[in-house]
């Protein structure tokens, strides 16, 4: 019977993963160059994106909320089914960093899930002038979080990192 | 009992070209259930609720073909009743069609909205209350059978009651068709683009096949000529109903079929290959 059963079952994972983050972090733009390997100018998200990957024998459903203040009290309903997060920051944007890092607290700390995955983006790393990736974890004390995380250094403007960032994230599915 | 010899060859052709294009219509109809079940919007309540009457009027039509065969072509009052509750059936699907459309494709705004129910409903009551008339009194809304069991196919409503469908159906599935093409002409997203311009194909077929079907109802009784308009309608209404199908379930193949692989996919293929 067992034989049957899986015989039938689809041998396809399905994940729900949100990518969230301050607005103009570039989350659309990151969105887009998954999608098509290239820059591609964005406007604000009004709502949320959704891109479907399909890859060996794992199907993940990215969502990509909109980061301006007034849409992120609706983030909890989407993070909480998801399995995975995508945690972006404008790295290049020193004025903004404190309020990403409240941001980011509401975000972990509203996850009730252990197994969940973050992946924290430290994007526009083209830009001059950028925090240090050290510095990143210890401000941000990911040394102290509960989940599976890492942090890559990204830029959705020339590619640099998006492909290692997103490969680590999809074989922690796998 | 009927005598089957008596009956052209033509009308078989007729009568079986119905019964597809109601499987096709019944097929739509359970893959828009199934649609509704997994998905419990309104929305799609909309349109389940607009193709299952569309279909259950296919249903009554066919029924008052058979009917009027197996009756040797004699008309009682029941066929007559059999027949003229299509009208009343197409109506409310349209009324659903529209709303469907509103909520997804259309961008008529409250007022508008509550006019255009307004003027179906009014149009709904007058077409109601005209063939209550015609059932109980003068039995005059469809043209005379001509050749009673040879071509019985030809028999259809008078004008007027043509005419009310063609015109409410021209305004909502016109629109929605029309709508669909220029917002998939603006579209960016390759699925969403394909999604709507399949829509509005559907669409545009399903006003073709009524077209045939006016055309059927209004030519002469040439054998030859009713089964061509007929292989027209039947091959529109299929097409129209797999195109519906595919615009409005969108299914996981035909997103898979339309989409190519993002940069993603085929980087992380090949990475893994290697």
């Amino acid at each position: 019977m067992s034989f049957l059963l899986n015989l039938f079952r689809s041998r396809t994972k399905h994940a729900d993963i949100t990518i969230c983050g301050l607005d103009d972090a570039g989350k659309t733009t990151i969105l887009k160059f998954l999608e098509t390997g290239e820059f591609v100018e964005t406007t604000p998200t009004m709502g949320v994106n959704r891109e479907t990957l399909h890859l060996p024998n794992l199907q993940i459903n990215v969502f990509d909320l909109a980061g301006q203040e007034d849409f992120r009290n609706m983030w909890h309903n989407i993070n909480e089914k998801s399995d995975g997060i995508v945690f972006v920051i404008d790295r290049s944007n020193i004025m903004r960093f404190d309020e990403a890092k409240d941001v980011f607290e509401q975000t972990i700390h509203a996850q009730l899930d252990q197994d969940l995955i973050i992946l924290i983006l430290l994007n526009k790393s083209d830009e001059s002038d950028v925090i240090e990736k050290s510095l990143f974890i210890e401000e941000f004390k990911l040394l102290d979080l509960p989940f599976k995380w890492a942090v890559f250094e990204t830029s959705a403007k020339t590619g640099e990192g998006i492909f290692n960032a997103f490969k680590w994230f999809v074989d922690e599915f796998v | 009992m009927v005598d089957l010899s008596a009956i052209e060859p033509a009308s078989f052709f007729i009568i079986i070209t119905s019964v597809i294009n109601m499987a096709f219509s019944l097929a739509l109809v359970i893959t828009l259930l199934v649609n509704f079940f997994r998905k419990k919007t309104v929305g799609t309540f909309m349109l389940l609720s607009s193709y299952f009457l569309f279909s259950l009027a296919s249903a009554f039509s066919i029924a008052y073909r058979i009917s009027l065969i197996y009756n040797e072509g004699v008309m009682t009052d029941t066929i007559y009743q059999i027949g003229s509750l299509t009208p009343l059936i197409i109506l409310p699907a349209f009324a659903f069609l529209y709303f469907f459309g509103c909520r997804h494709i259309l961008k008529d705004n409250e007022i508008i909205k509550t006019y255009i129910f307004a003027v179906i409903m009014v149009v709904y009551g007058i077409v109601t209350a005209v063939i209550a008339y015609d059932n109980i009194y003068t039995h005059s809304l469809y043209s005379e059978p001509t050749y009673i069991t040879k071509n019985v196919f030809a028999i259809s409503y008078t004008w007027p009651i043509l005419l009310v469908q063609i015109v409410v159906s021209i305004f909502v599935t016109g629109r929605i068709g029309f709508r669909a093409f220029r917002l998939a002409r603006k579209s960016d997203h390759p699925i969403r683009k394909r999604g709507l311009q399949t829509i509005s194909v559907g669409v545009f077929l399903y006003l073709l096949a009524w077209l045939f079907s006016a055309l059927h109802g209004s030519i002469p009784n040439i054998p030859a000529l009713m089964i061509t308009i007929s292989a027209f309608r039947a091959i529109s209404y299929a097409t129209a109903y797999v195109a519906m199908y595919l615009g409005w379930v969108m299914p996981a193949w035909y997103r898979k079929l339309i989409r190519k692989k993002s940069w993603f996919e085929m980087q992380y293929q090949q990475n893994t290959k290697n």
